[in-house]
């Protein structure tokens, strides 16, 4: 159909539905069960349900049963220069046999190195590290046999050696591998902060038409030694207003898409999570008014 | 990645692989500046690194506090984080999933000097990894005695039990089932009832682990059955601990923890 190399046959890609979801926490569950908010979907990361069983798979499997599922991984390390761990590759691929998710994500970053470091790094941007990425994702999703999102990272430092800016860089992955992009709103804002540039820019420079799911968050307003801004992706507060702001723009170009609010650390009451997906959705309706008006 | 040559030299590092390792030496070491290759827009270098750096170990000490909260609270949280921090740097454990951290943790608390100061600690340690294997151990139906009622009680001493995938023994020369128990909960621990050895029984039958302090002679028995052998032979080895084990007594005990899911 096609006369473009592409590197892997085209992949099944199921899809969340373009409405807002959370990040699912255990104490979050039975309000969950009770009524879930009209949530679109829940998302769990993969690294949490990598035993055969017991109460996380209970409930996953509980979770499952009505709601669609986004699984996101931490762990895969894809953008170290060593080979990827095949074994947990393995595990990943028996946990998306066993749920079925409509979607997989993993983060372009690094987190082991000879054991674990348990944090997403980050990597110069290079034609070396480049063909790295492109290699690995491929491995993983000829090994998952399906489509992944790759999700932006936060950063706080850069690399001397990069010669490819960030934008360019996952638009290649994309481009050449033919996962989606996982687009972390929260993680663009937080790096223009850190590293001064125009978060509208950086959007405008992504293939947007790659979306397949959008990431909300809470941060930290800091300043460094030198007294000058510092951004802190901490998952642990409300998104803020400049992130929303973001969004609505991203929105108004792209029309729904499946959105998270991700909350990891100080985990509030439900309905605080539930009113960040609300209004999240709010925005998601309002531009399929327009869409619909437009039609 | 290429094929693997065998005939191949060792390929040199390329610019990426010494990045990532001179980016992790920094992470590792707190006295390290940041690493050369990292540069910043604007502003200070030191903190903006000093995030990665606080990051990681921030998550990984607080998913040995979260795995070990007993053995945390004993040796205070300076002590913990002190031997948190020597095993990642000496000899850290394999892959990203936390639960997996737990026996290497154990094993190399075992053969660090540690042990020789603290051999208790290595007993609670062992015993909240047994925890953690069970939370997370498959699924699997427990039967019920009156399941046994068609197999002739002779006939039954033939025939060794299925147990739990959950189900471990952990053994210490000191109450640590004891001292477990009074330490679940946030206040301050009640005074121990008991000293002496305990060996104690974790599960998850259902939902929820299970933690029972077991007499020596039962955990001979259910010691004899995980290693497979017939009840004849369990009751033996639990009769030479304890002349008055009430084989009978013992299994309907057995089969009311949930732990047995067949005959084997």
């Amino acid at each position: 159909m096609s006369t473009t190399f592409m590197t892997t046959a085209p992949l099944p890609a199921a899809t969340l539905p373009p409405r807002a979801g959370v990040g699912f926490k255990p104490q979050h569950f039975e309000a969950i069960r009770a009524g879930g908010a009209g949530l679109g979907f829940l998302e769990v990361h993969a690294e949490n349900h990598m035993g055969a069983g017991g109460p996380p798979h209970r409930r996953l499997a509980a979770l499952r049963a009505d709601s669609a599922l986004s699984i996101h991984g931490v762990g895969l390390s894809i953008g170290h220069p060593g080979p990827l761990d095949e074994a947990h590759l393995d595990r990943l691929a028996a946990l998306l046999a066993r749920y079925e998710p409509a979607s997989f994500s993993e983060h372009l970053a690094w987190s082991s190195h000879g054991g674990p470091l348990a944090d997403l790094l980050p990597l110069p941007y290079t034609e070396e590290t480049l063909a790295t990425v492109i290699d690995h994702v491929d491995r993983v999703q000829s090994r998952l046999k399906r489509r992944m999102l790759l999700e932006n990272p936060s950063t706080y430092v850069r690399f001397a050696a990069s010669t490819i800016p960030e934008a360019e860089f996952l638009a290649e992955v994309i481009r050449v591998t033919g996962c989606g992009l996982l687009l972390d709103v929260a993680n663009v804002e937080v790096s223009a902060i850190n590293h001064g540039f125009d978060a509208i820019a950086f959007l405008d420079a992504l293939p947007l038409d790659a979306i397949g799911e959008v990431h909300l968050a809470g941060r930290f307003d800091t300043v460094d030694a030198a007294g000058l801004p510092l951004a802190i992706d901490t998952h642990d507060a409300p998104t803020p207003p400049s992130v929303w702001a973001l969004y609505r723009h991203l929105i108004e170009r792209t029309g729904p898409l499946p959105t998270l609010i991700e909350w990891d650390a100080a985990i509030p009451p439900f309905a605080t999570l539930a009113a960040e997906a609300a209004t999240a959705q709010a925005i998601l309706d309002r531009a399929r008014e327009t869409l619909d008006a437009a039609a | 990645m290429p094929p693997h040559d065998a005939t191949a030299p060792t390929p040199t590092p390329t610019p990426a692989d010494a990045i990532v390792a001179r980016f992790a030496a920094a992470i590792a070491d707190p006295a390290l500046p940041p690493p050369v290759d990292t540069i910043v827009a604007r502003g200070d270098l030191a903190s903006r690194f000093a995030v990665y750096r606080n990051n990681a170990w921030v998550a990984r000490l607080g998913v040995l506090d979260d795995l070990f909260p007993v053995a945390r609270r004993l040796v205070g949280d300076e002590a913990f984080r002190a031997i948190g921090r020597r095993f990642f740097l000496s000899d850290p454990p394999i892959g990203p999933v936390a639960q997996d951290w737990a026996d290497p943790f154990a094993d190399r608390l075992a053969a660090s000097d540690i042990a020789e100061v603290w051999p208790w600690l290595v007993d609670m340690v062992r015993l909240e990894a047994a925890w953690m294997r069970a939370h997370h151990a498959g699924e699997a139906a427990p039967i019920a005695l009156a399941d046994c009622a068609a197999i002739a009680p002779e006939a039954l001493m033939r025939h060794g039990l299925r147990l739990h995938p959950s189900l471990s023994l952990t053994a210490s020369a000191f109450p640590i089932g004891s001292i477990w128990a009074v330490h679940q909960g946030e206040g301050e621990p009640a005074p121990l009832a008991t000293e002496g050895p305990e060996t104690v029984l974790v599960a998850r039958p259902d939902a929820e682990v299970i933690v029972v302090v077991v007499a020596p002679a039962d955990a001979a028995f259910v010691a004899a059955l995980m290693l497979g052998e017939n009840l004849g032979a369990a009751a033996d080895a639990a009769l030479d601990v304890a002349a008055d084990f009430d084989l009978g007594d013992r299994l309907t005990a057995l089969f009311r923890l949930g732990v047995v899911i067949g005959i084997a």
